[in-house]
C-alpha cells in the first residue's frame, strides 16, 4: 500500500508526459504513431473518447546499450487529460496515462511477463515555443524502466494553418533501468494539417550519431 | 385581384429579404488556436456536418469560420459542444453576411 503514494510522488515530482508524442486527442479522432531510432522502435494508435480521455494501443521496443538485452512492451493504455487551459495565444496541458503491459525480455526468466505502464505528461505551447516534460514508467516483477523526457523547440515563424510548420529544438531524456546515459538529440519538428514529423540526431555517451524519426498522422 | 396581386408581390418580397438577412458564415473566436493539429481536428469535426460548406481556420486570428449552406444555420450550444469535443473554448460567436470567400481572400491579402 505504500507504494502507491510513493508512486503518486515520483509521477508528481517529474513534470509530465512521455517519450513520444501522446498529446491531446480529440474526440472520435484517430492518431497513429510511428518511432525509430537505433535503439528503439515503437507504434501506437490512439482514439479520442471524449474530450478528456483516449485510448492507445502499442507496441515498443527497446535495446540496451550494451547491444544484448532487448524489452519488448505491447501494451494498452488510458490517457486521462486532466488539466487543459488555454487562453489567447497559449494553451497548457497534463495527463496522466496508464494501462496493462505484457513484456518480452531476453532478460527476464521465462522471457515474458505481465506488467504495468505508468506516465504523467505536461507541455505548454504558443506558436513559437513548445516545452514538455514527461515521465513513463514500465514496471513488471523483475525489474522497472523509467524514461524522464524534457522538450523544447522554438518555431523561426509562426506557420498558418495550412502551411507548413517548422520548428527546431532539443530533447533531453533519461532512461533509467535500461541504459543510464542521458541522451541530448537536437530535432526538427514540421507538421501541416494532419501530419507530423520529427527528425534527429541522439548523442550519449554511448552511442553519437544515432538517427531518429518519428511522425504521426492524424486521422 | 390586383390587391391580391400586390400582397403576393409584397409576401414575395419579404420572402426575399429574409433570406438576404440570414447569416451565411459564423465567425467563432477560439481560446488557444495555436497548433495546426488541432486546427485540422476541428475542420474534420465541423466538415461532418450537412449545415456547413466549408471551413476555415486562421491560428493568426484564433478564427475558426463557418460558411453554411443556404438557409442552414447551428446553435450556438452545437458549436460550443463540437469545439469543446475538439479540446477548446469558444469565447465569442458572430454571425455575418460576409461570404467565407471573402473572408478567406482578406486573409490571405494580409499575408
Amino acid at each position: 500500500m505504500k507504494a502507491l503514494p510513493a508512486l503518486a510522488g515520483v509521477l508528481l515530482l517529474a513534470c509530465v508526459s512521455a517519450a513520444h508524442a501522446r498529446f491531446f486527442i480529440p474526440k472520435d479522432t484517430l492518431l497513429v504513431f510511428g518511432m525509430y531510432e537505433r535503439d528503439s522502435y515503437a507504434a501506437e494508435a490512439s482514439y479520442g473518447l471524449r474530450r478528456d480521455w483516449s485510448v492507445t494501443a502499442g507496441w515498443q521496443r527497446d535495446r540496451a546499450d550494451d547491444g544484448d538485452t532487448v524489452r519488448e512492451y505491447t501494451y494498452v493504455r488510458a490517457n486521462w487529460l486532466l488539466h487543459r487551459r488555454g487562453e489567447g495565444g497559449w494553451i497548457r496541458n497534463l495527463y496522466l496515462f496508464g494501462g496493462p503491459a505484457w513484456v518480452r525480455s531476453n532478460a527476464l526468466d521465462h522471457g515474458d511477463e505481465p506488467g504495468l505502464q505508468l506516465g504523467i505528461w505536461g507541455d505548454y505551447e504558443t506558436r513559437r515555443v513548445y516545452l514538455k516534460a514527461s515521465l513513463q514508467t514500465f514496471w513488471n516483477e523483475e525489474f522497472s524502466q523509467t524514461t524522464q523526457t524534457l522538450q523544447a523547440l522554438w518555431a523561426p515563424y509562426a506557420a498558418e494553418y495550412g502551411g507548413i510548420a517548422s520548428w527546431i529544438g532539443v530533447q533531453l531524456q533519461r532512461r533509467n533501468g535500461l541504459s543510464d546515459a542521458t541522451q541530448v538529440a537536437p530535432r526538427r519538428r514540421f507538421f501541416q494539417r494532419r501530419w507530423w514529423i520529427d527528425i534527429g540526431v541522439g548523442v550519449n555517451s554511448e552511442h553519437r550519431g544515432s538517427v531518429f524519426f518519428d511522425a504521426m498522422y492524424l486521422f | 385581384m390586383r390587391s391580391v396581386k400586390r400582397l403576393f408581390a409584397v409576401l414575395l418580397l419579404c420572402g426575399f429579404s429574409g433570406a438576404a438577412l440570414a447569416a451565411s458564415t459564423i465567425k467563432l473566436d477560439v481560446e488557444g488556436l495555436v497548433c495546426a493539429f488541432c486546427g485540422s481536428a476541428i475542420e474534420k469535426k465541423l466538415k461532418t456536418r450537412a449545415e456547413v460548406q466549408d471551413v476555415l481556420v486562421s491560428l493568426e486570428r484564433r478564427l475558426v469560420a463557418i460558411g453554411l449552406k443556404p438557409g442552414a444555420d447551428i446553435s450556438d450550444e452545437v458549436l460550443k459542444a463540437e469545439i469543446n469535443d475538439a479540446g477548446y473554448r469558444v469565447k465569442a460567436i458572430e454571425r455575418t453576411d460576409q461570404p467565407l470567400s471573402d473572408l478567406r481572400a482578406g486573409l490571405e491579402s494580409r499575408k
